[in-house]
């Protein structure tokens, strides 16, 4: 068999490649959550309760209306994005101008209350989603075996992280965006509709969540808490990559996804910890994350 | 007058101690667990409330101080009055190191990192290097203290009165110390930080010294804590345990000392009204009452009495008919 560092090679490339999936949604979650805080000052609480209704939209549409993986992975997305928009428009809207801390506590009680309702309504066991015929079985790289499922939701998400960092760098209503995280009083006054642009943001943010749910549907089992062991993580990588840095959520999503899986192969009892060892070090040297930029 | 306020203080002080007469087993249990928690949310309002520093990982320190109390007690057989000193001042050793680099943080990324802080505490307190000392994830059990024997109490009475006494003490300590100068210089930090520096306070050791003394305070709750519930393992300081204490001190009204009494029975008393109101799903309920909580006492509970009180005029906040503008989160930047 061949070894590399002493370890076997499978064993290697096999967590790295499960390291490089964990990063994928650390990505989209840690990007969702970036945009977010940028525009609204909000630390989005409710973020993992919305990747899993992800999960669970692309399970009711399969099981309640025979809508398949591929239309769901769009439709679950704007669903939830909308549910998102209403949210933000009906209760968040109302704790501007107060402390930061009234959202953070208010979105922490919306997650109670959505996880509360998904566990009231399926239990907390864990509902099947089976893997689209189309990405079944898997691919021999030589060096690996690799399930093509995996492969996809790497490069899928990778794709959608590039998509929503050009979305924000080139486009007019990226631009805007950074404007309003920069100066919202003076962009309104410049006569953009900055509630309208709050809205849409925290719907986008919540659709990258979504959408990272239903990638994830098919590996883990659909269920009420998959989204509570993400988000304590992504928080960790928010304040490693530094706040507001799109490119920053996209790197060290990945990059601590890749460090986690690597730990568990060459000291496994650290791998729980590692991300939040990484971030006291982080924290010591640059305070305002890797790639943020000091207040 | 004076003779009245003492009578309201002795009637007062007659409701805390009259259920250790009339009340026993779990329902006193569930008293006594409510001023371990009050200890707790007293020290994160210390930090939060009065200094303006975001932790959300006061859980940690509460972690911190329970094993310390439990690990002296059962390995090296300290009485377990004496666990108390020596938790808070485990926590708040920790608390003034937690100081120093969170001067360098302000608002939502303090609240970030000290959270970061409460997911690590019960990953680290699992770890096999540890075992020894900790139990693992397996924890420690400790042993109810007995009542002295010139007492003629059960253990559950005596055990209410015990933390209430503690309780009680905590917080004529944090009301002596939240006086004049140093309240001021507090708060001076809290509202404006530059303006307080001009005026020759100096910010980073008010800070960390209430870092200190906030972690110190809810470590010795949690040495209490350790002692009522006779028993610390990993998952009892789950990092909803440190956003219980948060919900608990802007629940009860931040900046306020009865506020964290009023705090500490949110959080000890609504997870379990819910379960009675719908079984299957009690956070949805807890999740609305919080969420409701907010809307109606944006203040806490102490703000809201303040508010009722004294018929004076509310000061005008209301923010009119537009779209008020969310508060400056990060720049967003692609580079």
């Amino acid at each position: 068999m061949m070894m590399v560092f002493g370890v076997p090679a499978p064993l290697l490339f096999g967590q790295l490649l499960l390291g490089l999936i964990n990063g994928a949604f650390y990505a989209l979650l840690s990007l969702g959550l970036a945009i977010i805080f940028g525009l609204l000052g909000i630390i989005n609480f409710a973020h993992g309760a919305l990747f899993m209704m992800g999960a669970f939209v692309a399970w009711m549409l399969l099981n309640y209306l025979g809508i398949g993986y591929w239309p769901a992975l769009i439709l679950a997305p704007v669903i939830v994005g909308a549910f998102g928009l209403l949210l933000e428009r009906t209760v968040i809207r109302r704790l501007y101008g107060l402390d930061h801390l009234y959202g953070l506590l208010l979105t922490f009680g919306l997650a109670l209350v959505i996880e509360g309702l998904f566990r009231n309504e399926y239990g907390s066991s864990g509902l099947p989603y089976q893997i689209p015929p189309q990405l079944q079985g898997a691919t021999n790289l030589g060096f690996m075996f690799m399930p093509n499922y995996r492969g996809w939701v790497v490069f899928v998400a990778l794709v959608v992280c590039l998509a929503t960092w050009l979305l924000i760098d080139k486009t007019p209503l990226g631009a805007r965006l950074r404007a309003a995280t920069e100066n919202a009083a003076l962009v309104q006054a410049f006569g953009v509709n900055v509630p309208r642009l709050v809205s849409l943001t925290y719907a986008g943010g919540v659709a990258l969540a979504a959408f990272a749910g239903v990638l994830a549907a098919p590996i883990d089992s659909v269920n009420p808490n998959m989204g509570t062991y993400f988000i304590n993580v992504v928080f960790a990588v928010v304040v490693i990559g530094g706040m507001g840095s799109i490119i920053g959520s996209i790197i060290t999503g990945f990059g601590l996804g890749v460090v986690e899986g690597l730990t568990k192969v060459f000291y496994p009892q650290a791998s729980s910890t590692v991300i939040f060892l990484v971030m006291v070090i982080v924290l010591l040297v640059r305070p305002a994350g890797l790639f943020g930029k000091a207040a | 007058m004076n003779a009245r306020r003492t009578a309201l203080w002795l009637f007062g002080a007659a409701l805390l101690v009259a259920p250790a007469f009339l009340m026993s087993g779990y329902r006193l249990f569930q008293l006594t667990s409510m001023a371990v928690y009050a200890v707790a949310i007293l020290g994160l309002d210390i930090v939060t409330g009065y200094t303006g520093q975001v932790s959300l990982g006061h859980g940690a320190f509460y972690a911190i101080g329970a094993y310390t109390g439990a690990i002296l007690m059962t390995q090296f057989g300290w009485p377990y009055w004496a666990t108390l000193p020596a938790g808070g001042a485990a926590a708040a050793l920790v608390g003034y190191a937690v100081g120093f680099p969170a001067l360098r943080l302000t608002g939502p990324y303090l609240a970030l990192v000290t959270y970061a802080l409460a997911v690590a505490v019960p990953q680290i307190l699992r770890a096999r290097a540890l075992e020894s000392w900790t139990g693992g994830a397996q924890g420690i059990v400790v042993t109810a203290p007995d009542p002295p024997a010139f007492l003629p109490l059960s253990q559950d009475a005596y055990l209410y009165l015990f933390t209430l006494a503690v309780a009680a003490l905590l917080f004529l300590l944090a009301r002596n110390m939240l006086s004049g100068r140093q309240l001021r210089a507090m708060i001076a930090v809290r509202d404006h930080a530059l303006a307080a520096e001009a005026a020759g306070i100096d910010i980073a050791r008010v800070k960390t010294r209430a870092f200190a003394v906030s972690a110190g305070i809810t470590g010795v709750a949690g040495a209490l804590g350790a002692i009522v519930v006779q028993f610390v393992a990993p998952d009892s300081f789950a990092a909803t345990l440190s956003i219980a204490l948060f919900v608990g001190l802007v629940v009860g009204g931040s900046a306020s000392l009865p506020g964290a009494l009023a705090g500490a029975a949110f959080v000890q008393f609504v997870p379990n009204l819910a379960e009675t109101v719908n079984k299957s799903a009690p956070g949805v309920i807890y999740g609305v009452l919080l969420v409701a909580a907010l809307y109606l006492m944006p203040s806490g509970v102490a703000g809201a009495l303040r508010r009722t009180l004294p018929a004076r005029l509310r000061t005008s906040t209301s923010p009119g008919k537009a779209t008020p503008l969310p508060n400056k989160g990060a720049t967003i930047h692609v580079d």
